[in-house]
C-alpha cells in the first residue's frame, strides 16, 4: 500500500470539502447545511462551544458517520458511502483511544498491520516516527504504563506513521496539563510545517485556535459562523456570536438605540462635555447610539451604513482593550470589580441597566476603586456594529 | 459536475446501508426466534389441550386459549403450596443475607478488631466450598437438629453469604475516605455512620446483591431435594420435579406449572433489570 | 486517659465481633464443620446394612474409590460435559452480545429476549426440554424425526449432548448479559480508532474486541466450568444419569451414593475430590481477580 511510500517529509496532502452537509441524529440536528472548503496542506481549526457540531464534522470526514444530506469530498473524490478504511485519513482522539492490550509499538503499527504492510517496512516506519516524536524508548511499554503526555505522542505517532492524506484531531491536547499543552501546541505547528499535511483540528479553546490555525472555522448550533484567518476573525468578526466568542476577556456586547442627529439638536442624554466623545466631534456625528448610562455619538461611514439600512437599533461590540476610563467619556458606570493579572488589569464596570462592560488597562495605568463612579469611552475606529435581528456584522 | 454525481452516490450508499440494516434485522429476528422458542412454546402449550399438544402438525398459535391448565397446576400440581414455600424461603434468605453481609462487610471495612484479616479470609474461603461438597454431613446436621423436612432446613444454612460479605466490603472500602472522618466530626458512631451514610450510599450494590441472592435462593435444587420429603415444605423447583412425572395426557399442566414457576423471576427480570445485570456481572467486573 | 482509650478499643473490637458473628456462626456450622467432617467420613467404610457400626479404614477407601472404573467413568463424563457446555456456551454468548451491540431501532427488545433465559431455573429449563423431547408428544422430537422411536434422552450417544444443549440454553442469558456488559465497557473511541486505522470488521474482532473481552471470557470459563462441575438438576430431571450411566456425572453419582445407596463413605470421598477440583478452579479465578484489580489501578 501507499503507506510505505517516501519518508516523513514527503507531503502527500489532500483537500477536504464539505458541501451543504446536514447531519441529524433522530430529532437532533447536529449540522445544518454546512459548506467548508479546506485546501490541501491547510491547518484548519474548528472552534465552537461544546455540542456545536465540530466533532461531527470530523466524524463525517473520517466516515464514522454518514451525512443525512450533502457531500463530503477528500481530494476531489466523493466520500459518501466510502468505508473509513478506504478514506486514507487518520484521527487523533481526545481520549487518545490507544489499544490498552497492545504495546506502544503495536499501537503505532496497528494501521500498518491492518493494511498488511510487511514487517521490515513496519520496523522502518515505526523507528522513523518514534524518533521524530521522541518516544523510541517507550515502544515496549503498555499505554497504562506511560504518562498522559507520552500517550498523546503515541496517539500522534499512530496517526502520522502511515502518512494519511488528512489528519483529523479531536481536542487532542485537552487532557494535558497547562504547561504541556503549550509545548505540544508549538510542536504540532512545527509538525504541520514539516509534514505539509492537511489538518482538521477541533477545539473549544480559542487560544489553541488562534495560535495554531491557518484559518479558524467557528461553529455554533451546527451552523458555520465564520471561516477566516485568526486576525480577521478577531478584528472583523462576522457576527455577534463570533465577536463574543473570540478574545479574552471577550468582546463587550451591548444593545443600542439609534437616534439620528439632526442639525444643532444635541443627543437627548448626551453627557458633557460632548465635544471629545467617541465618534469624533459632535459636529461630525450623524447618529447617536443610546445605551443605559448615556449615548455614543457616531459619525463617518459606519454611521452612514446604519442610516442607509434604516436601523432603529443595533448591537454594539467593543473589545475591552478599546474601552477606556475617561472623565470625558459619554457612558456613566460604576466599578464592580478590578482583576489584576500582573501585566494588565481588567476593570469590570456596570452600566445603569445592569449590563457589565469590561475595560482592559495596562498595569501602569491608574485604576479606579471598586464602587467608584466612572465614565467610559469607546475607541471609535474599533467599534463593531451588528444587525439587531440577524446579528450579522454591519460592514462599511 | 460534482453536484450531478452527488445524488447518485447518495442514493447508492443509502440503499446499501438500508440493505445492510435489513440483513441485520433478519439475523436478529432469526436468532431471537431460536433463543426464545422454548419459552414461547411453553406458554403456548400451557394454553392448549393435551390433544392439541399431541396433534401434528403442531399448533404454534393458541387461537382459542384454554386457561384450565393453570387451575389444574394449582389443584393437581399443588403449585400454590410450592410457590408459597419458595417465597417464604427465598424472601427470608434474601433479607437475612442482606443483613448479615452488610454487618460483616461493614465490620471488615470500618471496625478495627483483632484477627480481622484472618476472619475475613475465612469468609472468603467459603466461596470455595459449595454446598455440593458438604452435602452429606450437612444433611446429618439437619437431621440431628431435628430440622429434617422443615423450613429451617431450607433457610438456616443460607443465612449468610461469603459473596455478599466480600462484595459489600469492597464497595464500602471504595467510598471516599473523607466520609468516615466527616461523620466522626459530626459525632457519628459506627451504628449511625453505617445506617445513615454507608448503607444509603451503597444502595446500588445492595440492590444488585438482593436480586442476585433472590435468584440464587429461588433456583436452588439439590439441597431442597435432599432435606425435604413432603409437599408442605417443598419448594417450587422440587415441585416441578413432581409435575414432570405427570402422565402424557396432562402435558398442558406441566407447561402451565413451568410458566408459574418461572413467572416470579420473569417479573423480577423486567422490574429490576438494571439491578439484575449489575448483580450478575458483579463478580466479573468488580475486583 | 489510656484507660478510656483501651476501653474504647475493646468496645470497638466487641462491636466488630458482634457484626461478624452471625456470618461466622453460619459458616462454622454449615461450611467449615461439614468440610472437616467430609474428610473424616472418607476414612470410614459404611456398613452394608444400616445401624451397624462403620469402621475406620484410613486412606484405603480414598484409594479404592479414586481408582474404581465407575468413578473414573463418571469423572470422564463430567469432563466431557464441561467441554460440551463451556466453550460453546461462551461462544454463543459472545456472538449474541455482538449481534445485540448495534445502534438499531428496537435493539432493546432483542437484548431482553437474549437475556430472557436468566429467568429460567435449571428445573424450569429441564422440565421444558424434557417435555419437548418426549418421544411420544414432544415437539422437538417430532421435528427431529424421532416420533415414536427411541427418544434423544434415551440414546446413549445423544443423551449427554442433549443435556449439554439444555444447560447451554439455560446459561445463555447469563453469558449474554456478562458479555454485553463487557462489550459496552469498551470505549467507542477504540472501535472508531480501529476503523479509521483501516482495519476490517474481522481484523477488529480478533485484534481489538476479543482481546479486550478476554478477561470477561476467562471469568466466564472459570465460572462456567465450576457451574458445570456442580450440574445436578438437569441430570436428575432429564436422564437420572441414564441411559446406562451415560450421563452419570460426578455430582449425580455422589448424590446416588449418598442418598440412594446410603454409602456415605464413598460419597464423602467423591465430595473431597469434587472439592479439590473446585478449589483449584476457584484459586485460578482468585489469582485472576488479583491481577485484574492490579491492572485496573
Amino acid at each position: 500500500m501507499s503507506a510505505g511510500e517516501g519518508g516523513l517529509d514527503v507531503p502527500r496532502a489532500a483537500g477536504v470539502e464539505l458541501e451543504g452537509v446536514t447531519k441529524s441524529f433522530g430529532p437532533n440536528l447536529a449540522l445544518d447545511g454546512l459548506s467548508l472548503d479546506v485546501p490541501a496542506g491547510e491547518f484548519l481549526v474548528l472552534l465552537g462551544p461544546s455540542g456545536c457540531g465540530k466533532t461531527t464534522v470530523l466524524r463525517l470526514v473520517a466516515g464514522l458517520e454518514e451525512p443525512t444530506r450533502g457531500v463530503v469530498r477528500i481530494g476531489d473524490q466523493v466520500m459518501n458511502g466510502v468505508d473509513p478504511k478506504e478514506r486514507d485519513v487518520a484521527m487523533v482522539f481526545q481520549s487518545y483511544a490507544l489499544y490498552p492490550h497492545l504495546s506502544v509499538r503495536r499501537n503505532i503499527e496497528f494501521p500498518l498491520r491492518s493494511r498488511h504492510v510487511d514487517a521490515r517496512e513496519r520496523m522502518r516506519l515505526v523507528a522513523e516516527v518514534s524518533s521524530a516524536l521522541q518516544i523510541g524508548s517507550l515502544l515496549d511499554r503498555k499505554p497504562a504504563e506511560i504518562s498522559g503526555g507520552q500517550r498523546q505522542r503515541v496517539a500522534l505517532a499512530r496517526a502520522i506513521v502511515r502518512r494519511p492524506r488528512v489528519f483529523l484531531m479531536d481536542e487532542p491536547l485537552s487532557n494535558l496539563d497547562a504547561q504541556l499543552r503549550v509545548e505540544m501546541r508549538a510542536e504540532l505547528v512545527e509538525l504541520h510545517q514539516r509534514l505539509g499535511s492537511t489538518i482538521l483540528y477541533v477545539t473549544h479553546d480559542q487560544v489553541e485556535a488562534m495560535t495554531m490555525g491557518d484559518r479558524i472555522a467557528i461553529m455554533n448550533h451546527g451552523v458555520l459562523q465564520q471561516v477566516d484567518t485568526p486576525e480577521k476573525v478577531h478584528d472583523r468578526p462576522a457576527n455577534a456570536f463570533v465577536a463574543g466568542f473570540i478574545g479574552s476577556p471577550p468582546m463587550n456586547i451591548l444593545a443600542g438605540v439609534v437616534e439620528p442627529v439632526t442639525g444643532d439638536t444635541a443627543p437627548a442624554r448626551s453627557p458633557t462635555p460632548a465635544d471629545r466623545s467617541v465618534g469624533g466631534t459632535d459636529a461630525g456625528a450623524l447618529v447617536s447610539v443610546g445605551m443605559p448610562g448615556g449615548s455614543i455619538p457616531l459619525g463617518g461611514p459606519l454611521a452612514e451604513a446604519v442610516l442607509s439600512r434604516g436601523l432603529a437599533s443595533v448591537i454594539v461590540g467593543v473589545r475591552p482593550e478599546h474601552v477606556s476610563i475617561d472623565p470625558a467619556g459619554s457612558l456613566a458606570a460604576s466599578v464592580t470589580l478590578v482583576e489584576s493579572l500582573g501585566h494588565e488589569r481588567h476593570v469590570v464596570c456596570r452600566l445603569e441597566a445592569g449590563q457589565l462592560v469590561v475595560a482592559r488597562l495596562a498595569a501602569r495605568e491608574a485604576v479606579p476603586r471598586t464602587g467608584e463612579r466612572v465614565s467610559l469611552s469607546f475607541s471609535a475606529e474599533h467599534l463593531q456594529l451588528f444587525e439587531p435581528d440577524t446579528e450579522a456584522r454591519i460592514d462599511v | 459536475m460534482a453536484a450531478e454525481s452527488h445524488p447518485g452516490y447518495g442514493m447508492r450508499s443509502h440503499r446499501s446501508t438500508l440493505l445492510r440494516r435489513l440483513l441485520r434485522y433478519v439475523l436478529l429476528v432469526a436468532t431471537a426466534l431460536v433463543v426464545a422458542f422454548p419459552i414461547y412454546i411453553t406458554v403456548v402449550n400451557a394454553l392448549l389441550t393435551p390433544q392439541q399438544i399431541a396433534a401434528r402438525p403442531p399448533t404454534l398459535f393458541p387461537l382459542h386459549p384454554h386457561w384450565g391448565a393453570f387451575a389444574s397446576a394449582f389443584s393437581t400440581g399443588h403449585l400454590g403450596i410450592f410457590l408459597r414455600n419458595s417465597l417464604i424461603v427465598t424472601v427470608t434468605i434474601t433479607l437475612a443475607e442482606l443483613v448479615t453481609s452488610a454487618l460483616a462487610g461493614y465490620a471488615f471495612a470500618f471496625v478495627r478488631f483483632p484477627f480481622r484479616r484472618t476472619v475475613f479470609f475465612l469468609c472468603i474461603a467459603t466461596l470455595m466450598i459449595p454446598m455440593e461438597v458438604t452435602l452429606v454431613p450437612n444433611r446429618e446436621t439437619i437431621v440431628a437438629l431435628g430440622w429434617f423436612n422443615s423450613f429451617p432446613a431450607l433457610i438456616v444454612p443460607f443465612l449468610a453469604s461469603g459473596f455478599g460479605t466480600f462484595l459489600f466490603r469492597q464497595a464500602f472500602l471504595g467510598m471516599p475516605g473523607d466520609l468516615r472522618d466527616a461523620a466522626a466530626l459530626d459525632g457519628y458512631g459506627h451504628w449511625r455512620f453505617m445506617t445513615r451514610v454507608v448503607l444509603p450510599m451503597n444502595r446500588p450494590v445492595i440492590g444488585a446483591f438482593a436480586v442476585f441472592a433472590f435468584l440464587s435462593a429461588w433456583n436452588q435444587y439439590l439441597w431442597p431435594l435432599v432435606v425435604t420429603e413432603t409437599n408442605g415444605v417443598r419448594t417450587v423447583q422440587i415441585g416441578l420435579r413432581q409435575l414432570q412425572a405427570l402422565s402424557i395426557d396432562q402435558t398442558n399442566i406441566i407447561f402451565a406449572g413451568t410458566v408459574l414457576a418461572a413467572l416470579p423471576i420473569f417479573v423480577i427480570l423486567v422490574v429490576f433489570q438494571k439491578q439484575l445485570v449489575r448483580g450478575l456481572t458483579a463478580g466479573a467486573l468488580k475486583g | 486517659m489510656s484507660d478510656t482509650r483501651r476501653r474504647r478499643r475493646l468496645g470497638e473490637a466487641a462491636l466488630g465481633y458482634v457484626f461478624v458473628l452471625p456470618a461466622l456462626a453460619v459458616f462454622g456450622v454449615f461450611v467449615f464443620y461439614p468440610l472437616v467432617k467430609t474428610f473424616v467420613l472418607g476414612f470410614y467404610r459404611t456398613p452394608p446394612f444400616p445401624n451397624l457400626p462403620s469402621h475406620f479404614v484410613g486412606l484405603s477407601q480414598y484409594g479404592s474409590v479414586l481408582t474404581s472404573p465407575a468413578f473414573l467413568d463418571s469423572l470422564w463424563r463430567t469432563v466431557l460435559f464441561v467441554l460440551f457446555t463451556v466453550p460453546l456456551g461462551i461462544a454463543l454468548g459472545v456472538a449474541l452480545a455482538l449481534l445485540a451491540h448495534q445502534r438499531l431501532a428496537g435493539i432493546r427488545i432483542f437484548r431482553t429476549i437474549f437475556s430472557s433465559t436468566v429467568a429460567t431455573s435449571v428445573a424450569v429449563a429441564s422440565v421444558i426440554f424434557y417435555t419437548l423431547l418426549n418421544p411420544e408428544v414432544g415437539l422437538l422430537s417430532y421435528w427431529l424425526g424421532g416420533r415414536g422411536g427411541a427418544g434423544i434422552l434415551q440414546s446413549p450417544t445423544l443423551a449427554l449432548p442433549a443435556v449439554s444443549v439444555v444447560t447451554i440454553w439455560q446459561n445463555l442469558g447469563f453469558v449474554f448479559i456478562l458479555m454485553s456488559a463487557a462489550l459496552q465497557s469498551i470505549p467507542d473511541d477504540l472501535m472508531d480508532a480501529a476503523r479509521v486505522d483501516g482495519s476490517s470488521m474481522w481484523y477488529r474482532f480478533w485484534h481489538v474486541t476479543l482481546p479486550l473481552l478476554s478477561p470477561t471470557v476467562f471469568f466466564a470459563v472459570v465460572v462456567g466450568t465450576i457451574g458445570s462441575f456442580q450440574a445436578f438438576g438437569q441430570i436428575d430431571l432429564l436422564t437420572q444419569g441414564g441411559p446406562n450411566n451415560h450421563t452419570d456425572v460426578l455430582i449425580y453419582s455422589l448424590y446416588q451414593q449418598a442418598f440412594v445407596f446410603n454409602n456415605t463413605g464413598v460419597a464423602a470421598v467423591m465430595s473431597v475430590l469434587l472439592f479439590a477440583i473446585l478449589l483449584l478452579l476457584t484459586a485460578v479465578q482468585f489469582r485472576f481477580f488479583e491481577r485484574r484489580v492490579f491492572y485496573g489501578r
